[in-house]
């Protein structure tokens, strides 16, 4: 108890968590409240507003339809945070699945990790983006195709993190009072195991929404007019000289997600692995 | 003291393990005989096979290693041919395990009623409450303070002496006939040490367990032991009484381990040493291992002595059992 209450308050002590926690919650709110707090229809035109400058009606502009930029990007906060989360959910539990086998497991170690090697050498976008036109555009299959771009690697830091903890004392003793593989497994290897999984976590979620946005950006991502924010960026690309504001205001929404998620990430590591951290204070 | 029957509780005949399947050979031909209700303590040098021997029996030898040959009976059982499963459900219930290090061998992350009450779910069928009770139970039994508070501590808030009286009650909780004692006391404070071989000769009385006790310290073996097995380079040079290994050492090895003891009395400043030092694994020739650092070494030496009978119940491997070396104390300066 005294534990948990000391760990919580190391994480509030370490400004990049408290920083990057206040960012990414904020996205959060405002994508979550995007359906109240939106000023228009995100979908909706309107022919006598196109192409509008910010101004006090439209505080981000209007794009060449006339749709509301501000109400687009808190309406794309919640496609692309809403793909971020599911794609880092889905990698950590395929990660964590095919890691721990392969640390734990010594004769499938290899055949595993060789076949992970194969699907890192490709760089993890070009193999979204293969993924995902092989599927075809929607936001269920970018979340596949990121999920699987971003599992490989995840399942190297898990088996890495399995394999230390593996060899420790408690292991061997809880194998000496006749516990199984998937006890020791979970109970015992996994648990104490967490900490450089969390912390992936955050960054997998941060490239998540910036692959999304890659993927949406040539074509490949949820199909308009759904609003992402890499739908935004890429329907504001041939106005960016006439138009700056509809490419700027994604833009800095998806600067603040990924900062915030960063900056979060590098809290919780300094926290759990106090071995790794950097002083900047 | 045992009822069930006759039979050794634990009987370890001609084990051999090497590294892999044509590596050295680290265990040689290893007998020992552990009698219900006995306490064997087994004593050598560091790297003289003593921890192995343990992890044998349990079946747990790192996948590097693996046996060559013999047997290894739990009362009736041979525990070389059981399949995984069947030795699995054994481990813990019929023969429990402590290790040397306490402030390893606890998982960290589980507090140490879940530790015990696991323990309790597998072997003896206790969930809930009653598991619950029966892990407080257990603390009271190895006498840790508090152990209505203590029961959910992790390991971290404990002290190495409560840690080690925790392994002990996870140790007792599926109430394990034999139970196999690693150096349960060699990373405690000396004053620590004598509580908890205190703890575990009481335990071993109350229950009539039998207890294989590893440890390099003689002076544990005289406080805690019935029988002795020396061990060294991976086999068992001598086993008899206590009384037969302090008193009638039979051979060479024994007698320099019991001459280098430290001593207080009477003006000994000189700590007596055997010279050299332990064959490594795959240096060892085809005869006596310890004839290299031998004084009474002859050219019989260069053929392997077997285990005989050099008294009662007591064995040793020696071809010149009990003869006399001029006293390593009379030449120090």
């Amino acid at each position: 108890m005294t534990n948990r209450a000391s760990f919580f308050r190391r994480l509030l002590s370490n400004r990049s968590f408290t920083i990057g926690a206040a960012l990414v919650g904020l996205v959060l709110l405002l994508a979550l409240l995007a359906g109240y707090i939106a000023p228009f229809d995100p979908l909706k035109g309107n022919f006598r507003a196109r192409m509008m400058a910010p101004n006090p009606q439209h505080w981000m502009g209007t794009d060449q339809f006339g749709r509301d930029i501000l109400s687009r990007v808190l309406h794309g906060a919640r496609i692309s945070l809403q793909i971020g989360f599911m794609v880092a959910l889905i990698t950590a539990a395929s990660g964590v699945l095919i890691g721990a086998t392969s640390g734990y497991f010594r004769r499938l170690d290899g055949p595993i990790m060789r076949l992970m090697d194969a699907f890192m050498a490709f760089p993890s976008i070009i193999l979204a983006i293969a993924i995902s036109s092989v599927l075809g555009a929607s936001v269920v299959n970018v979340v596949i195709a990121l999920s699987i771009a971003a599992t490989p690697h995840t399942a190297r830091i898990v088996r890495a993190s399995v394999m230390v903890v593996r060899e420790m004392e408690f292991v061997e003793a809880a194998r000496a009072l006749g516990a199984g593989h998937t006890r020791i497994l979970l109970r015992h290897i996994l648990a104490n195991a967490m900490a450089p999984l969390m912390v992936r976590m955050t960054y997998v979620f941060a490239v998540a929404i910036l692959n999304e946005a890659v993927l949406s950006f040539i074509g490949v991502g949820p199909p308009p007019p759904a609003p992402t924010f890499g739908a935004i960026i890429a329907n504001g690309r041939d106005f960016i000289v006439a138009a700056p504001w509809i490419t700027v205001a994604p833009g800095l929404a998806i600067l603040l997600s990924v900062l915030g998620l960063n900056l979060l990430g590098d809290g919780l590591r300094d926290v759990l692995d106090p071995r790794m951290s950097v002083n900047t204070r | 003291m045992n009822t069930a029957s006759a039979l050794p509780m634990l009987q370890v005949q001609q084990l051999s393990t090497g590294l892999g399947a044509e590596g050295p050979e680290i265990l040689s031909a290893v007998d020992i005989t552990l009698n219900s209700g006995e306490v064997l303590g087994v004593v050598g040098e560091s790297g003289s096979g003593k921890s192995l021997l343990a992890l044998s029996i349990m079946g747990l030898l790192p996948p590097a290693i693996s046996v060559r040959g013999g047997q290894v009976f739990l009362q009736s059982q041979n525990l070389l041919q059981l399949q995984a499963p069947a030795l699995r459900a054994l481990r813990g219930k019929a023969m429990a395990m402590i290790f040397q290090e306490p402030m390893t061998s606890l998982n960290p992350v589980m507090r140490v009623g879940q530790q015990i009450s696991e323990v309790l779910r597998w072997h003896r069928s206790l969930q809930g409450e009653a598991a619950r009770q029966e892990s407080i139970a257990l603390l009271q039994r190895v006498e840790m303070p508090d152990p209505q508070r203590q029961i959910d501590a992790y390991p971290h808030e404990l002290s190495g002496g409560m840690r080690q009286r925790v392994m002990i009650a996870i140790a007792l909780a599926g109430r394990p006939r034999l139970l196999i004692a690693d150096e349960p006391t060699t990373a405690l404070d000396v004053t620590i040490q004598a509580q908890i071989l205190e703890l575990i000769r009481k335990i071993q009385r109350d229950d009539g367990m039998s207890v294989l006790l590893i440890t390099h310290d003689l002076g544990v073996i005289a406080e805690m032991c019935d029988r002795v097995a020396v061990m060294y380079a991976g086999r068992v040079v001598e086993q008899g009484t206590v009384m037969d290994i302090f008193d009638r050492p039979a051979h060479p090895y024994t007698r320099g381990l019991l001459a280098s003891r430290p001593k207080i009395a009477a003006g000994a400043n000189w700590l007596c040493t055997i010279e050299g030092t332990v064959p490594a694994v795959g240096q060892m020739g085809g005869g006596c291992s310890f004839a290299p650092r031998c004084k009474l070494a002859s050219p019989d030496c260069a053929q392997r002595p077997a285990l005989r009978e050099v008294g009662p119940s007591h064995l040793a491997a020696c071809v010149t059992p009990f003869e006399r070396m001029s006293d390593p104390r009379a030449q120090t300066p």
